[in-house]
């Protein structure tokens, strides 16, 4: 069962508006363990303090900004002149105030820890 | 062009990461990227492909690749007869065992790319840094090619 869900359904890298800036969404990986989800997202450019994670009731978005282009003359451009932006919903068994945020290399990590009774437990038989 | 299978968000992944081309990002770049003036379209091989820049000012040219999440030893940077390549491989995370893939988007694997500079340039003042991601390659232009300015007298 998955507990992180997607508000948007566009394909990831698709570039949306969202009032005046242009945004891609960053490509990401979620794995499940026992203890909780870890959502992984490449955000290449984005340095510390240029993210932005926040928590809205149960929406969490995640905001990355950086340089909007090249300095100099352009030969060639691959790269879009956009910051990244993507949200998720999170389910109930996610506790929200355990959630903690990580950038390396261009790499945001999220830790969403499962709420404590969400998570599988042994129940020891007596007798 | 390597045939690249179509990318799409697997809820649970039992073969573990992957390697999802993303077939419409490629054929965009092939179609859509601009080739500005002098410069001749770059080859790419590999398992994925970073977004390239190339860029120029009155002193070097400067490439930028993305490459997030990797170390600066798995990245190599060569240049021969004014072709420069950027190459190298994005290992991915080990899984640990109790832990179930519910998404896989992002790309790993070996990469390489390689671009022509227009003009020479001083192979020994070749610089590279990766920071936030991002590779920089800075290479300054040889003397005699840099943009000259010249006076126009008018008689």
């Amino acid at each position: 069962m998955s507990c992180v869900c997607e508000n948007e359904t566009k394909a990831p890298e698709s570039c949306a508006s969202v009032e005046t800036e242009r945004w891609i969404q960053p490509r990401a990986d979620v794995v499940e363990s026992q203890d909780g989800f870890v959502v992984t997202l490449d955000v290449p450019g984005v340095a510390k303090g240029a993210l932005d994670v926040t928590l809205d009731d149960r929406t969490l978005t995640v905001v990355g900004r950086r340089e909007s282009g090249p300095v100099g003359e352009t030969l060639h451009r691959e790269s879009k002149a956009a910051g990244f932006r993507r949200a998720f919903t999170l389910g109930e068994s996610i506790d929200p105030n355990g959630i903690s945020a990580n950038l390396r290399d261009g790499v945001a990590t999220l830790t969403l820890p499962k709420a404590v009774a969400a998570k599988p437990r042994k129940i020891s038989v007596a007798g | 062009m390597k045939l690249m299978r179509k990318n799409r968000p697997t809820l649970f992944d039992g073969f573990g990461l992957g390697r999802w081309g993303n077939f419409d990002e490629e054929f965009e770049r092939l179609l859509g990227t601009p080739f500005a003036g002098m410069s001749r379209p770059t080859e790419f091989f590999g398992d994925w492909t970073p977004a390239l820049d190339l860029t120029h000012d009155k002193e070097s040219f400067v490439a930028k690749i993305e490459l997030p999440g990797m170390e600066k030893d798995d990245i190599e940077v060569s240049l021969h007869d004014g072709v420069l390549t950027i190459s190298g491989e994005r290992k991915a995370e080990e899984k640990k065992e109790d832990e179930g893939q519910l998404r896989t988007e992002r790309v790993f694997g070996s990469f390489s790319r390689s671009v022509r500079l227009p003009k020479p340039v001083n192979e020994e003042k070749v610089t590279a840094s990766y920071k936030d991601g991002i590779l920089t390659v800075t290479a300054p232009m040889l003397e005699e090619v840099k943009p000259k300015q010249i006076d126009v007298k008018v008689k």
